[in-house]
């Protein structure tokens, strides 16, 4: 149907660009973890599991990992909760404003992500918007310190950015839910909270978890946050990895951290299609 | 005019009664003051072109709708002001909308479990038993998506009839169905319904389902009732030229009475209706081919006219005719081969039937 040179026009510059610059990265990251640097800070190219060990015997950067998953399993189940009524409200009970109410949801995204947290650090700082509402209102005499800095403010502000992340395809999943369904369900009897456990609910659940992955592994990667926002008990996983990277000039070890850190991501992202098949009945 | 004491014995109250009822969506008026009973065991097509108005109709008697003005009464009670869920009432809908999640078997406990009172071992047996009587009890532990559309029609159908209602609702259940799967489902519904005892209402746009199955027919034209007749009545006695020319086939003739006689290009004939214009549905059927044996009775209508088409149905004919004058008509006659050229026709008097002119044609 297609001429040979159409194919390979269309075929070869996507294939060349996931090359150059997925597939060539992932393997340099590969070497370099199986590597050494030397006493003089040379990368030395000797095969050994150094790195791997020193990720089993140093109790810090698990964790950290552990620390890191915790902040994305609450960022996780607070996007949820947030995402699924919001989505619920929009997608059933929103009417005319439906149109209006998706965009007002989706804008934030279009807004830099370094601004929207900068704005947080803005809201919960010593001399921020909240603590001087709270000394004004004389909840407070001095500013509440434990508000910036800390594990607190990074769960809310990824909460905040990816929020519509978990929103966007719980939404969907409802949008495709037939409405002849739900008033199926009404006509056999069924009550409207009824109607949404028996219905509306376990149809929409290949949304919720594709929402719930996009969080979880989007929270767990985050450095930006916990680097503006959570101060030392803030540090997240990918912090380490930077500072590996950079001013501890490890790259051996910051790419076996990273390479642990995919395998889990891309098992999350395995698990969480299977469910979503097993979830999906059309 | 009857004096109160001639009445004839009160009737027994209709099941659903619907009272002047309107709809509109927005400035598109879908229903205009709407009244209609359904009896008891009855069943009862609406009939209708689509943009009618008899899905909403439907909607509004299960209650997906609410009426801008008007009743729905049923057994004695308000219908209209009920949620669907608390509506004794259970619907078959068009694409029959099975939860894609639960099993054949929950479907059809899906409405049984809603209710508190019944205790899980009836809710089983019920179930099995609804099942067993649309055939489908082999196929309980399957998802909706891995039956046929004829399964899923009869699961559709026990999943609703289980709940035992006072009214089953059926919006076009049978369209999805390919002719011969239709024809066959039509019959058994019908005795399914027998069966059961529940008052059906039936929605449809095909003329030939409402005549097989109903026990009276309501043609529905743009949101008002064209005529409520059982279906032999409604085509031997179309009140309109519009249901003279939707239920079957008809050929309407524009006339013009005077004293006793109506007068249409070359036809004339005898008529008891008021003088002046009047249109007369006469059916191919009725319409036939001159004997020249028989000398013409007094009733019987002669004209001769060119044969311009005809069509094969199996054990007739369908022969399209132009009269010298340019009227066109539509027989039927027994089929006995090729026939061309110019033939002689009548049809008795007594067949051509006076409608009221709804002007325009479906």
């Amino acid at each position: 149907m297609f001429s040979r040179a159409y194919k390979t026009a269309v075929t070869v510059p996507p294939l060349l660009w996931v090359t150059v610059f997925l597939l060539v990265p992932y393997a340099l990251l590969f070497c370099y973890s199986f590597w050494t640097v030397s006493p003089a800070g040379n990368i030395v190219h000797h095969w050994n599991l150094g790195n791997y060990r020193e990720l089993l015997q140093v109790h810090v950067y698990f964790q950290t990992l552990l620390r890191s998953m915790w902040v994305a399993a609450r960022v996780m189940l607070l996007a949820l909760l947030l995402g699924y009524p919001l989505a619920y409200y929009v997608s059933f009970h929103a009417g005319a404003r439906k149109d209006l109410l998706y965009q007002l949801v989706i804008i934030p995204l279009w807004v830099s992500y370094l601004v929207r947290a900068y704005a947080w650090k803005t809201i919960l700082g010593s001399d921020g918007v909240l603590n001087t509402l709270l000394q004004y209102v004389h909840l407070t005499r001095h500013p509440v310190e434990f508000l910036l800095y800390s594990p607190f403010a990074v769960v809310l502000t990824l909460t905040h950015i990816y929020t519509p992340f978990a929103f966007l395809p719980i939404y969907a999943s409802l949008e495709h839910i037939p409405r002849n369904l739900v008033e199926a369900s009404h006509d056999l009897g069924a009550s409207p909270l009824q109607t949404f456990w028996r219905v509306i609910l376990p149809l929409s659940i290949p949304g919720v978890l594709a929402g719930a992955t996009f969080a979880f592994v989007l929270s767990l990667g985050d450095f930006l946050a916990p680097l503006l926002l959570g101060g030392p008990s803030g540090i997240m996983i990918s912090n380490i990895v930077v500072s590996l990277f950079g001013a501890a000039y490890n790259w051996p070890l910051g790419a076996a951290i990273s390479l642990c850190m995919l395998l889990l991501v891309i098992s999350l992202l395995f698990l969480s299609e299977r469910l979503e098949k097993k979830w999906s009945f059309s | 005019m009857t004096s109160p004491t001639t009445q004839p014995a009160a009737k027994p109250q209709p099941l659903l009664s619907i009272r002047q009822v309107v709809k509109s969506f927005g400035k598109l008026a879908v229903l205009r003051a709407i009244s209609l009973h359904v009896d008891e065991g009855e069943f009862l097509t609406v009939l209708g072109e689509s943009g009618s108005g008899k899905t909403t109709l439907l909607r509004l008697i299960a209650g997906f709708e609410r009426a801008d003005s008007g009743e729905i009464w049923m057994a004695g009670e308000r219908l209209d002001l009920l949620p669907p869920y608390r509506r004794r009432v259970n619907t078959v809908f068009q694409s029959y909308a099975l939860f894609p999640h639960l099993s054949v078997r929950d479907n059809v406990a899906y409405g049984l479990r809603m209710q508190k009172k019944i205790a899980p071992a009836d809710i089983d047996k019920r179930v099995e038993n609804a099942l067993a009587m649309v055939k489908m009890s082999a196929l309980a532990a399957s998802k909706p998506a891995k039956i046929s559309g004829g399964q899923q029609q009869r699961v559709a159908l026990a999943r609703a009839l289980v709940n035992r209602p006072r009214l089953l609702l059926l919006d076009e259940p049978l369209s999805a169905l390919d002719a011969n799967l239709r024809r066959q489902m039509q019959l058994e519904l019908k005795s399914l319904q027998r069966e059961v005892g529940i008052s059906f209402v039936f929605v449809t746009h095909d003329q030939e389902e409402a005549m097989v199955m109903s026990d009276r027919i309501a043609l529905l034209r743009n949101g008002n009732l064209e005529q409520v007749a059982t279906p032999r009545e409604i085509y031997s006695r179309p009140a309109t030229s519009y249901t003279a020319l939707f239920i079957g086939h008809t050929n309407l003739l524009r006339c013009h009475v005077e004293r006793g006689v109506a007068r249409c290009g070359g036809f004339q004939f005898r008529t008891s209706v008021p003088d002046g214009p009047a249109v007369f549905s006469v059916r191919p059927e009725h319409i036939r081919l001159a004997s020249t044996t028989l000398s013409a009775s007094g009733d019987s209508v002669h004209f001769r006219a060119r044969i311009v088409a005809q069509s094969f149905h199996g054990a007739t004919d369908l022969l399209q005719v132009e009269c010298a004058d340019g009227l066109k008509l539509s027989v039927s006659v027994p089929s006995h081969g090729a026939l061309n050229g110019q033939r002689d026709f009548e049809f008795s008097a007594a067949d051509a039937f006076a409608v009221r002119d709804s002007e325009e044609r479906p």
